[in-house]
C-alpha cells in the first residue's frame, strides 16, 4: 500500500488499481467527501481501491511549497505494485489532484484520468471568505462592531499592495485566532479548544495558500469537470477563483445540484457512469 | 435574448452526451484547382456580417439558455487548418465537424481549410441552432459569388452584402397547441422500443451508423400502384409502410413518428434553425391491412403538416410522461423523406466544385428513414441501440412489406408485415425437425435391447449389476402383480421404491397399459396422501423399506417383493404410443397437487433424440442423478435403456457430494451425465480425471459461464438444453463451445420451436418474445388450458413464458423467463442469472433468487444459497454475491443450512419471501437499537441543543448544520458530561451519537 501516514482507506484494493481522491477531509463539513462518493458508486468502483489525502503535518510557518504537499503523498509505499487510473480533486485539491496524476503519469507509464468537482484556484479573495465564513456561523457570538472590524481587517490584509498568498494567509489565522478568542471567551469554552479550533484554520490556510503555487493549466486541460450550481453562480458573479479555474476546464459537466451535496448526489453518480471510464 | 422551446430541447439533448457534437452540422467543399485563404477570410467576414443568424452567439446561464447576436464589426471566424491526416477525407470532415461548440458566446461556425492533391477543400461546420439541412445549400447560393467576386478582384455584387435579419419563428399558435395537444392527448411513449438491439438503459446511446437498400424493381413497382390503389400520395404509403415496420417489430403499436418540415414559409432563403420535427401519431392495427394504415398515415401526415409551424418542443413539460431525456423522448423514430435538392454545377473562382458529404457521427434517434421522391433507394440511421444486422434485416423486411401490400392491400399486415424471404428461408430450415422414430415407445425401445444384448448390463446399483434380460423378467413379474391386483389398462399406479428397484417398476406399469406416477418415499406423507388421492391411483407399487401412510382410503400398496417369480407372463397391453404414460405432480398455489401428463411418443422421441446428440450406446453408462418423482429422474434412466446402455444408479448424496459421485463414476463407465435442473453442474467439475471425454447435458439457464469453462477446460463435451415442465424434459439443446456465449439451441426431434408477439403472431429471427414449442413432448392438456393455445400453423402448442430470439443460424436463443426478469434501480436483472452465479460457487447445492417490492416502487433482488456445510470462513456465498456483473448484484444473499422447500421439493418462494423480507429490514433494526442506549440519548439530547434540527441516533452533526466552532462546543459539553477530553479530529470522525459513543467507550 501507499505510504498509510499519508493516505486514508476509504476502500481497500481489491485487485491492483487505486483511485486518488484529493480533498482537505479533516474539516468537520458540511460538504459531502469522497466517503460518500464511493459509498454512492457503489458496485461500479468496486473493481478499484480507494485512497483520499491525509494532510502533512505542516505549519504556516513553516512555508511550504506545492510540491511539498504532493512530495509527502507520493514519497514512500509500493506505489509501483499498483496502478493509479484515476485522480479525484475536490475543490482546491483539484490543483493538486492534477500535479499529481502528472507525476504519476511519468512513473507508471499511463496517465491516470483526473476529475475534477468543482475545481477553484487559490486567490486573496478566497482566504478573505473564509473569515466572513467564520463571522456567519459565530453568529451573534461577535457584535456589529467586532464583524465589522474583522471584515474590514480582512480586506486590508487581502489588499495590501503586492502582499504574496503565504503572507496574507499567516495575517488571516492571526485575525481568526484573535477573533476565536473573543468568541470562546465569551461562550465560556477553554483556550486548549480555540487553540485547536485555529490549528485547524491554519491547517486549512496552509492547504489553500500552497495550492497556489502550482500552475494546474496543463494538468487541467485533460480532465473531466463536474461541476454544481453553486459553482455556476460564482462564476456568473466574476468570482476569480472560478472564473481563473474555468478559462483552463477540460470537458465540463455543468449539474443542477449544490456544492455540498456534490460528491453524494444521484447526478453526480449518473455523470461520473456516463463519462468517465477507467 | 430569450430562446425558444425548440432551441433549448436541442441544447438538452446536448447535455445528455456532452462533448460531442450531436448537434453540428458539416458541409464540405472541394474545388479543383486552389483556394485563397485571404480571399476566404474576406468572403466569410462579409457572408457573416451580412446573415445575423450566423453571428447569434449562445449561452448557458445556470439552467437556462440565452443568446445574444454578435454586431457585425465585432465577429470574426477564424479559419483553422483542417487536419486531413485520417484514414479518408469523408473521416476526417466529419471529426472536424463533430469537435463540440460552448454555449459561452463563442461563434458557432467553425471554418476549416487545407489544400489536398486532389483540390483545396473547405470544411463549414455549424451548430444545428443556426442552421439546418436547407441553410447548407443556402450558405453555398451565398458564398460562392462573395468569394469569386473577392478572390477575381471584383466588386461584390450589391444583393450579396443587403443584410439579412435573422428570420424569427412566428410566436406559438394557440389552435396548433390545442391541435398538438388533441393528437398527443394519452400518449406513452414507453411503448416505442424495437424487439431487437439492447435493452433501454439509462445511458444514452447515440453514436450513429447508416445501412441502405435499392428497392427492389418489385417494391418500386409495388409503390407506383400503391398510391393509386390506396389513394395516398408517395410520402404516406412510405410513412404507412415504415410504420407497419415498426410496428412488427414491437413499437407501439400507438405509435408517434417525428418527421422534419421546413418552415421558412415564404422565407426562402432564410438560414437558420427553421425545421420543426412534427410528430405524427399512427395507431397501427396490424389486423389490418394496408389500405387502412395507408390513408390514417395520410392523414395524420397533412394535419401535422397543417400545424407545423408550431413547434411541439413548445408542449415541453406538459404532456405527461414526455420529456426530454433518453428514456422519455415522444419519439424514437424519425421518417425523413424529403425531396433531393436538384444537383447542380457548383463552380468557385472559374473551378469546378463538388459539395463532399459530412456525416454527423451520432443518430439522436433509434431509427430514421431518410429517402427522397426521387431516389430508389432508403437510408437506415441508427443509433446504437441497433445492430448493423438488425437493421439490414429490417431494410429486406421494408421492401417486402411493400410487395405484399400491393398484392393485397386488404390483408391484415399481421400475416406479412416484418417478413423477408430470408426470415422464412431460415425459419422454415429449422422447422425441419420431422424425424421418424425408431421405436414408437420407450419400451418398444428397452425390449429390441433386451432382444439384441440379454447380458448386457442394464443397470448397476452398487454392487449389484442387472442385465437387460433380468431387467425385463423383473418388469413381467411387476407386470403379472399388477394383473393379480385388477390393474388394466389406462389405470394409474404409483412407484414408490428405492431408485434401483423403481426402473423395474416403472417397466412393468408400462408392460400392463397403465400410466405410472413416479413418488419420491422421502417426500411428506401428507404430501404422499394427496398425490395418491388426487390420481385416483389404483395401486401402489412399494420398494424395500418403504412405509406409505397407513389410510384405509388410500389404494392398496403393492410391494414389489411379492412379484412372483418369472414363469408364465401376463398378456402385454400394446400401448398407444400418443397415449398417456407418466404422471408428474407439482405443488400448486394451495398446495394440492398439479399433474403434467406425457405421452409415450413425446418421452421416446425426446429420449431417442438425446441417445443420439449426446451419443448414448452400448457401454455408455448413466448416471441416475434427478430426484425421485420428477420426469428427469425417468428420462436419466431411459435415455441409457432405449439406446442399449446402463443406468448408472449412485446415491442421493452424489447429487451434492462430489466424493460420492466420484466413486460411482469411476466404477462404472460413466460417459454421459445429465445435469438435472436445480441441481449444479459445477459438482461435475469435482469428477476431476473422469471428466475428458464425459459428455454433459445441463440446462443451459442455470449453467454458469465459471462452471461451463471449467467443465470445457478439463475436456468435457458440453451440451445445454431448455425444457419446461410441461414437455418432455428437454425441448431444446445444443453443442457448447464458449462458455460465454448464451446458450441457444434447435428443437429436439420432432419438437417445433417457434419466437412469438404477445399477440402469438411468429417473430422473425433477432427479435425477442415468447418462446413457443408444438411437437411430441408436449404435455396433454385441457383443450381450454391457456398454457397450451392452438395456432393456425402450428396447432396445439406450449406459451412456455420464456424469453427468447432466433438467431440467424436458425438456432434459438433463451434469455431467461419473462416472469424473472425484474427492474431494479440499477438496471434489469435476470433472477435465473444470479441463481446460476450462486450455484456456481463451491458449497453451494441450491440457490433461489427472488424480487422483493419495495415501498419507493421497484424491486430489489435478494438471493438465497442453500450451503448445508458451513466451513469455517463461511465466505462462499459473499463471495458469490461478487460473481455477476454489476446489475446482477443482489441486494442481499442470504445463506441457508436448507432452503424452505414446497412438498415436491422446489424452493417455497413464500417462505422465502418472508425470510427475505427479513433480512433486508436487519439493518433498521440495529439502529433502533442504537436509541435505546442511555450514553446515546445524552448524545442526542447535546445535539438537539446545538442543532437546530430535531436529533436522532443516526444524525450528522455537520450535515445538519454544525461547524468546527460548534464542535468546539459539542466537544466541551461532552467532556462536561462523560469526563473526556475529545480532540475535535474525533467528532469529525464520529458525526452521529452512535458513532461518537463508541468512541467513547472503545
Amino acid at each position: 500500500m501507499p505510504n498509510e501516514n499519508a493516505w486514508s482507506v476509504i476502500t481497500a484494493p481489491p485487485s491492483k488499481s487505486l483511485i486518488l481522491g484529493i480533498d482537505f477531509p479533516a474539516a468537520g463539513r458540511r460538504e459531502a467527501g469522497f466517503e460518500d462518493l464511493a459509498g454512492k458508486m457503489g458496485a461500479a468502483w468496486a473493481g478499484h481501491g480507494f485512497l483520499q489525502t491525509t494532510p502533512p503535518p505542516v505549519r504556516l510557518a513553516d512555508r511550504p511549497a506545492g510540491d511539498y504537499y504532493t512530495d509527502f503523498w507520493l514519497r514512500d509505499g509500493a506505489w509501483d505494485e499498483y496502478e493509479v487510473v484515476a485522480v479525484l480533486g475536490y475543490c482546491v485539491g483539484g490543483v493538486y489532484a492534477g500535479e499529481i496524476a502528472e507525476r504519476l503519469a511519468q512513473r507508471q507509464g499511463k496517465a491516470p484520468k483526473v476529475i475534477l468537482f468543482d475545481a477553484q484556484v487559490t486567490d486573496l479573495q478566497l482566504l478573505e471568505s473564509e473569515i466572513h465564513k467564520m463571522i456567519g456561523l459565530a453568529g451573534p457570538v461577535f457584535s456589529a462592531d467586532e464583524a465589522e472590524h474583522a471584515r474590514k481587517r480582512a480586506a486590508e490584509i487581502v489588499g495590501t499592495p503586492s502582499i504574496g498568498l503565504i503572507e496574507a494567509a499567516v495575517d488571516i489565522v492571526d485575525l481568526y485566532r484573535e477573533m476565536a478568542s473573543i468568541a470562546f471567551q465569551r461562550i465560556g469554552l477553554s483556550d486548549s479548544r480555540r487553540d485547536e479550533v485555529v490549528r485547524l484554520f491554519e491547517s486549512y490556510m496552509t492547504w489553500l495558500s500552497a495550492a497556489s503555487q502550482i500552475d494546474p493549466s496543463r494538468a487541467w486541460g485533460g480532465s473531466l469537470s463536474i461541476t454544481s450550481s453553486d459553482y455556476a453562480e460564482l462564476e456568473r458573479s466574476g468570482a476569480a477563483t472560478v472564473v481563473n479555474a474555468t478559462k483552463v476546464l477540460g470537458r465540463r459537466i455543468e449539474l443542477e445540484i449544490g456544492h455540498v451535496d456534490l460528491l453524494r448526489d444521484d447526478s453526480t453518480v449518473r455523470a461520473l457512469l456516463d463519462s468517465a471510464e477507467f | 435574448m430569450k430562446t425558444s422551446s425548440k432551441e433549448k430541447a436541442l441544447w438538452l439533448l446536448e447535455q445528455l452526451v456532452p462533448g460531442t457534437g450531436v448537434n453540428n452540422l458539416g458541409l464540405g467543399l472541394q474545388v479543383s484547382g486552389r483556394l485563397r485563404p485571404d480571399a476566404l477570410r474576406a468572403a466569410l467576414a462579409i457572408v457573416a456580417g451580412r446573415f445575423e443568424v450566423l453571428r447569434t452567439v449562445y449561452r448557458t446561464a445556470g439552467a437556462d439558455l440565452v443568446k445574444e447576436v454578435v454586431p457585425a464589426g465585432e465577429f470574426a471566424v477564424e479559419i483553422e487548418p483542417l487536419d486531413l491526416s485520417g484514414g479518408s477525407l469523408e473521416g476526417d470532415l466529419t471529426a472536424f465537424a463533430d469537435r463540440p461548440f460552448r454555449f459561452d458566446g463563442r461563434p458557432l461556425v467553425r471554418v476549416g481549410f487545407a489544400t489536398h492533391p486532389d483540390g483545396d477543400v473547405l470544411c463549414v461546420a455549424v451548430h444545428h441552432l443556426v442552421f439546418d439541412m436547407v441553410s447548407v445549400g443556402l450558405f453555398l447560393q451565398a458564398f460562392i459569388p462573395v468569394y469569386d467576386a473577392v478572390a477575381a478582384g471584383r466588386p461584390v455584387p450589391a444583393q450579396a452584402t443587403v443584410p439579412a435579419p435573422a428570420l424569427a419563428e412566428p410566436e406559438p399558435r394557440p389552435a396548433d397547441l390545442a391541435y398538438w395537444r388533441e393528437v398527443l392527448e394519452g400518449f406513452q411513449p414507453g411503448g416505442l422500443d424495437l424487439w431487437c438491439g439492447t435493452p433501454r438503459g439509462r445511458q444514452p446511446k447515440l453514436a450513429g451508423e447508416s445501412a441502405s437498400r435499392a428497392l427492389s424493381a418489385g417494391a418500386q413497382q409495388a409503390v407506383v400502384q400503391l398510391q393509386r390503389a390506396v389513394r395516398a400520395p408517395l410520402g404516406a404509403v412510405m410513412l404507412a409502410a415504415y410504420a407497419a415496420l415498426l410496428a412488427s417489430h414491437g413499437a407501439g403499436p400507438d405509435l408517434v413518428v417525428g418527421s422534419p418540415v421546413n418552415v421558412r414559409g415564404a422565407n426562402t432563403a432564410a438560414i437558420g434553425y427553421h425545421v420543426n420535427v412534427v410528430p405524427i401519431r399512427i395507431r397501427v392495427d396490424l389486423a389490418e391491412g394496408f389500405r387502412a394504415l395507408a390513408r390514417q398515415a395520410r392523414d395524420a401526415f397533412l394535419g401535422a403538416m397543417a400545424h407545423a409551424d408550431t413547434p411541439v418542443d413548445e408542449l415541453t413539460g406538459e404532456l405527461a410522461g414526455i420529456g426530454t431525456s433518453w428514456q422519455t423522448q415522444l419519439f424514437r423514430h424519425l421518417f425523413n423523406f424529403l425531396p433531393q435538392a436538384p444537383a447542380v454545377e457548383l463552380s468557385v473562382d472559374g473551378m469546378a466544385a463538388r459539395v463532399l458529404t459530412v456525416e454527423n457521427p451520432h443518430s439522436k434517434f433509434d431509427l430514421e428513414l431518410v429517402g427522397s421522391p426521387s431516389r430508389a433507394e432508403v437510408v437506415f440511421r441508427y443509433s446504437e441501440t441497433l445492430a448493423r444486422a438488425d437493421v439490414e434485416a429490417m431494410l429486406d423486411r421494408f421492401d417486402a412489406l411493400l410487395v405484399a401490400a400491393a398484392q393485397d392491400p386488404d390483408r391484415p399486415l399481421g400475416e406479412t408485415a416484418g417478413w423477408s424471404d430470408a426470415d422464412r428461408r431460415i425459419t422454415g430450415r429449422a422447422h425441419g425437425t420431422a424425424a421418424p422414430t425408431a421405436h414408437p415407445t420407450v419400451l418398444a425401445a428397452f425390449r429390441s435391447w433386451v432382444a439384441r444384448t440379454p447380458a448386457a448390463p442394464a443397470v448397476i446399483d452398487g454392487e449389484r449389476t442387472v442385465s437387460y434380460r433380468q431387467l425385463d423378467a423383473t418388469a413381467a413379474a411387476v407386470r403379472a402383480l399388477l394383473a393379480d391386483a385388477g390393474v388394466r389398462a389406462g389405470d394409474t399406479v404409483a412407484v414408490a421404491a428405492p431408485r434401483g428397484e423403481a426402473i423395474a417398476a416403472v417397466l412393468g406399469v408400462w408392460r400392463a397399459g397403465a400410466v405410472c406416477l413416479p413418488l419420491d418415499p422421502g417426500h411428506d406423507p401428507s404430501w404422499l396422501t394427496r398425490q395418491l388421492t388426487h390420481a385416483r391411483v389404483k395401486a401402489v407399487l412399494t420398494g424395500t423399506g418403504v412405509q406409505l401412510p397407513a389410510d384405509d382410503d388410500l389404494p392398496p400398496a403393492l410391494p414389489l417383493a411379492d412379484a412372483p417369480a418369472p414363469g408364465p407372463a401376463a398378456p402385454e397391453e400394446a400401448g398407444e404410443p400418443t397415449a398417456p404414460a407418466c404422471l408428474i405432480h407439482t405443488c400448486g398455489e394451495a398446495g394440492q397437487p398439479v399433474a403434467t401428463v406425457l405421452s409415450h411418443a413425446g418421452i421416446a422421441d425426446t429420449v431417442g433424440h438425446f441417445a443420439a446428440e449426446l451419443g448414448v450406446g452400448p457401454g455408455s453408462g448413466v448416471p441416475a442423478l434427478a430426484a425421485p418423482a420428477t420426469f428427469d429422474a425417468l428420462f436419466d434412466v431411459f435415455l441409457a435403456l432405449s439406446a442399449g446402455g446402463h443406468c448408472v444408479v449412485v446415491p442421493d448424496a452424489a447429487r451434492t457430494d462430489a466424493a460420492a459421485l466420484r466413486s460411482a463414476a469411476g466404477r462404472h463407465d460413466v460417459t454421459v451425465a445429465v445435469v438435472p435442473p436445480g441441481t449444479p453442474a459445477r459438482i461435475l467439475a469435482d469428477l476431476a480425471d473422469q471428466l475428458p471425454g464425459l459428455t454433459v447435458l445441463a440446462d443451459g439457464d442455470e449453467l454458469s459461464a465459471g462452471t461451463a469453462g471449467r467443465l470445457l477446460a478439463a475436456g468435457c463435451r458440453l451440451h445445454c438444453g431448455y425444457g419446461t415442465p410441461q414437455t418432455t424434459g428437454w425441448a431444446l439443446s445444443g453443442r457448447l463451445d464458449d462458455p460465454d456465449e448464451p446458450p441457444r439451441g434447435r428443437p429436439v426431434a420432432n419438437t417445433r420451436a417457434y419466437v412469438a408477439a404477445p399477440d402469438g403472431r411468429e417473430l422473425p429471427i433477432g427479435l425477442r418474445g415468447e418462446l413457443r414449442l408444438a411437437g411430441t413432448g408436449l404435455a396433454l392438456s385441457d383443450p381450454d388450458d391457456p398454457a397450451f393455445p392452438t395456432d393456425p400453423r402450428y396447432g396445439r402448442h406450449h406459451r412456455t413464458g420464456e424469453l427468447a430470439r432466433r438467431r440467424p443460424d436458425g438456432t434459438v436463443e433463451w434469455l431467461g423467463r419473462m416472469d424473472r426478469q425484474v427492474a431494479t434501480g440499477d438496471g434489469p436483472v435476470d433472477l435465473g442469472h444470479v441463481e446460476a452465479v450462486l450455484l456456481g460457487h463451491p458449497g453451494v447445492t441450491a440457490a433461489a433468487a427472488l424480487a422483493v417490492p419495495q415501498p419507493g416502487g421497484g424491486d430489489t433482488v435478494v438471493a438465497f444459497a442453500e450451503t448445508p456445510m458451513p466451513t469455517p470462513t463461511s465466505t462462499d456465498a459473499d463471495a458469490a454475491a461478487d460473481g455477476p456483473a454489476a446489475p446482477g448484484v443482489p441486494g442481499q444473499v442470504v445463506r441457508l443450512a436448507e432452503l424452505p422447500r414446497t412438498p415436491d421439493g422446489r424452493p417455497d418462494r413464500d417462505a422465502l419471501l418472508a425470510i427475505a423480507r427479513k433480512a433486508l429490514d436487519q439493518g433498521t433494526d440495529q439502529q433502533d437499537q442504537a436509541a435505546d442506549d442511555a450514553l446515546v440519548r445524552d448524545l442526542v439530547e447535546i445535539w438537539g441543543q446545538l442543532l437546530t434540527v430535531e436529533a436522532t441516533a443516526q444524525t450528522d452533526f455537520f450535515a445538519s448544520g454544525g461547524h468546527s466552532l460548534l464542535a468546539a462546543v459539542l466537544a466541551q459539553k461532552i467532556e462536561e458530561l462523560t469526563g473526556t477530553s475529545l480532540e475535535l479530529g474525533e467528532v469529525f470522525k464520529h458525526p452521529t451519537p452512535t458513532a461518537l459513543a463508541a468512541r467513547l467507550r472503545a
